[in-house]
């Protein structure tokens, strides 16, 4: 049997579990209302389940291109900062180097600033070179602003790498890239998921910098969802279609790559 | 093929001093041993000699050819790891090939060669698992078959039974000295444990704070140590140091006259004698008085560790003096000895310096290091 108190903390975790999935049973809820059972004051929960918000997300609100380009900003920008976090978090983790931690306090600390103070100024760049409104443009900026902290991320991971796995390698002939690519890739599967997994998500929610620079040809999930909100009407049904759809990827993601997460670095290598 | 290091010396960045001019020469085929207590800059030693480390002064030459500044990969040398450090997403098969594969080896030589790799070190059943299905005397294994099958100019070992229980660390001892006899490649070795580096080497350099104190063939290494800290580090249990004083003739403790003396040298000294070189005899007949504290049966002999009743007897290294007796041989503890020397094989040291001093009616120590 279990003791009295573990059975209390289990009471107090099904409650803060609760507290953060209230919100999106609500919503998961609201996206398959009638818009009259919405608009209830009194909650209503037996219902007619519907599509309908689903439907005219994508009919009336360009849903469809949104997701598109959401899609290939996000994944673009999430691969780019992993190939580089990768390669600039391996030379300031192994390579020998005066400043090294200094360096890498540095990078993070560009994460400190806020990112309303480049917004503007990427806008006024944008806007002379013409990469307002683009894919392209949007990933620039998100592969900049991820860097840093995928960096760090991936550092830390590098670090407790055995150093030792290396020096074999080395030994038996291989370079730093061969190294890279045969022996650290195939074993940091835990490192280089979590931190694509703060990569994608960061870049997936990213609403500041998609506000000022996209406005139709580059719009993103988050800004196309608040576009259903005008100064008329609020189409919470709508919204919460759209915001459905919106997670899933990300819950998919995450389901994807936790397992590598758990997984142990470098099982069996070191006694 | 020989391995050379000149003046070699590595400064880490933080400023320790690991190597301190080392000279060293290794000879063809010969299984050298760096031996010292941990931090003594033996390690980094053999890390210099792989390429792993790069020196802040003097040179490392492999068959005559100077390799200081080369790769790794180019220096022909193969290592085995205190961790093994084995791949551990790849097979048996995969972690003994990589190298050839690396070098340009066709997929059916390297095959042919881990299976005569395998078969040496009766791995062949494990060739298709990944290491953690293997346990640590099989992953040792795998370890030193990773490093024979590119038959390298010269093996480099760093502790590699350190990580296995007792029994299979001297059955791995017996089989890496019946390797290297049937293999004779060159192998640098590194340890800490004085009686493997005894059992399994032909010479053996040991090491203290980065510099070499001695470089001796291990019986000689044991009979003739260079100073007191090889005396202490070499032996178990260890040799036992007492305080004397040297006068014209004799070498005294206290009043008594342990053995005569021609020496230059005069004043304090330091006096040491292996346990097998110290004598029990009945009270009357000995130099030194002393009760038997307690015995150490050790298969064959018995160690007998003897407390000094001698008013003037100061141990430098322990309370007790330890004697290696028969194990047929009736003590027990609580019983009053008298103690005796073998002369011929006691030797003497420099209290400041730890030099052994030479003995003029002995056969002078034979020395082949620096001192």
């Amino acid at each position: 049997m279990r003791s009295p108190i573990r059975r209390v903390f289990d009471v107090v975790a099904v409650f803060v579990v609760a507290i953060y999935l209230a919100p999106i049973y609500w919503i998961g809820l609201t996206s398959i209302k009638p818009t009259t059972d919405i608009n209830s004051r009194v909650p209503v929960w037996s219902f007619e389940p519907t599509m309908e918000h689903y439907v005219e997300a994508f009919t009336r609100f360009e849903f469809g291109k949104a997701l598109v380009n959401s899609s290939v900003i996000v994944l673009s920008a999430t691969f780019i900062t992993m190939v580089l976090a990768l390669f600039s978090a391996y030379a300031l983790a192994r390579m020998k180097m005066r400043g090294a931690d200094t360096l890498s306090l540095l990078i993070l600390s560009l994460r400190f600033m806020p990112g309303v103070v480049i917004a503007m100024p990427y806008y006024l760049m944008y806007q002379r070179i013409g990469l307002v409104d683009t894919h392209i443009g949007m990933i620039i900026i998100y592969v900049a602003y991820g860097l840093p902290f995928a960096v760090w991320l991936m550092r830390g991971f590098l670090r407790d790498f055995p150093a030792e796995l290396e020096e074999a390698a080395r030994l038996d002939g291989l370079g730093w890239l061969a190294i890279i690519r045969r022996i650290i890739l195939p074993l940091s599967g835990p490192g280089i998921a979590v931190t694509a997994i703060f990569t994608f998500v960061f870049n997936w929610n990213e609403f500041l910098f998609a506000l000022y620079i996209t406005q139709s040809a580059a719009v993103t999930l988050p800004i196309q969802i608040s576009k259903m909100i005008d100064v008329y009407t609020v189409l919470w049904g709508t919204i919460s279609g759209a915001v459905v759809m919106q997670l899933v990827p990300m819950v998919v993601v995450v389901f994807l790559l936790q397992r590598h997460m758990i997984r142990g670095l470098a099982l069996g290598a070191v006694k | 093929m020989t391995v050379q290091l000149s003046n070699l010396e590595k400064r880490f960045d933080d400023g320790t001093l690991a190597v301190k001019k080392v000279d060293l020469e290794i000879r063809g085929g010969e299984f050298f041993t760096l031996l010292g207590p941990s931090g003594c800059g033996k390690t980094t030693t053999l890390r210099l000699i792989a390429g792993l480390e790069e020196p802040t002064g003097g040179s490392v030459s492999i068959n005559g050819r100077d390799v200081t500044r080369l790769d790794p990969a180019k220096r022909d040398v193969a290592m085995v790891f205190q961790s093994y450090a084995l791949y551990p997403h790849m097979t048996v098969f995969d972690n003994l090939t990589l190298n050839l594969r690396v070098a340009g080896v066709t997929k059916g030589e390297a095959r042919t060669r881990a299976h005569e790799t395998a078969q040496l070190l009766d791995i062949e059943r494990l060739l298709d698992k990944k290491p953690r299905k293997l346990s640590g005397g099989e992953r040792q294994r795998v370890a030193l078959g990773r490093a024979i099958i590119r038959q390298p100019s010269v093996f480099l070992m760093d502790e590699p039974l350190s990580n296995l229980d007792l029994k299979l660390r001297e059955q791995m001892r017996t089989e890496l000295k019946r390797l290297h006899q049937r293999l004779g490649i060159t192998t640098v070795y590194v340890t800490h444990d004085q009686a493997e580096a005894l059992i399994l080497s032909d010479r053996v350099a040991v090491m203290r704070a980065g510099e070499v104190q001695q470089v001796s063939e291990p019986s000689d290494m044991y009979e003739n140590p260079a100073n007191l800290f090889v005396a202490e580090f070499i032996g178990s249990p260890g040799i036992n140091l007492l305080q004397v004083a040297l006068t014209p003739e004799a070498v005294r403790l206290g009043p008594t006259v342990l053995m005569p003396w021609k020496g230059r040298e005069q004043g304090a000294a330091v006096l040491g004698a292996r346990p097998e070189d110290v004598l029990v005899v009945p009270p009357e007949q000995g130099l030194l008085d002393g009760i038997v504290d307690f015995l150490e049966p050790s298969g064959p002999i018995v160690f007998a560790f003897i407390r000094l009743e001698n008013a003037d007897a100061v141990p430098v290294n322990r309370d007790h003096v330890v004697a290696a007796i028969d194990v047929h041989r009736q003590l027990d503890a609580g019983e009053r000895v008298g103690l005796r020397f073998r002369e011929q094989r006691l030797r003497l040291f420099d209290p400041e310096s730890g030099r052994c001093l030479a003995r003029p009616e002995a056969p002078k120590p034979m020395q082949e290091g620096v001192a």
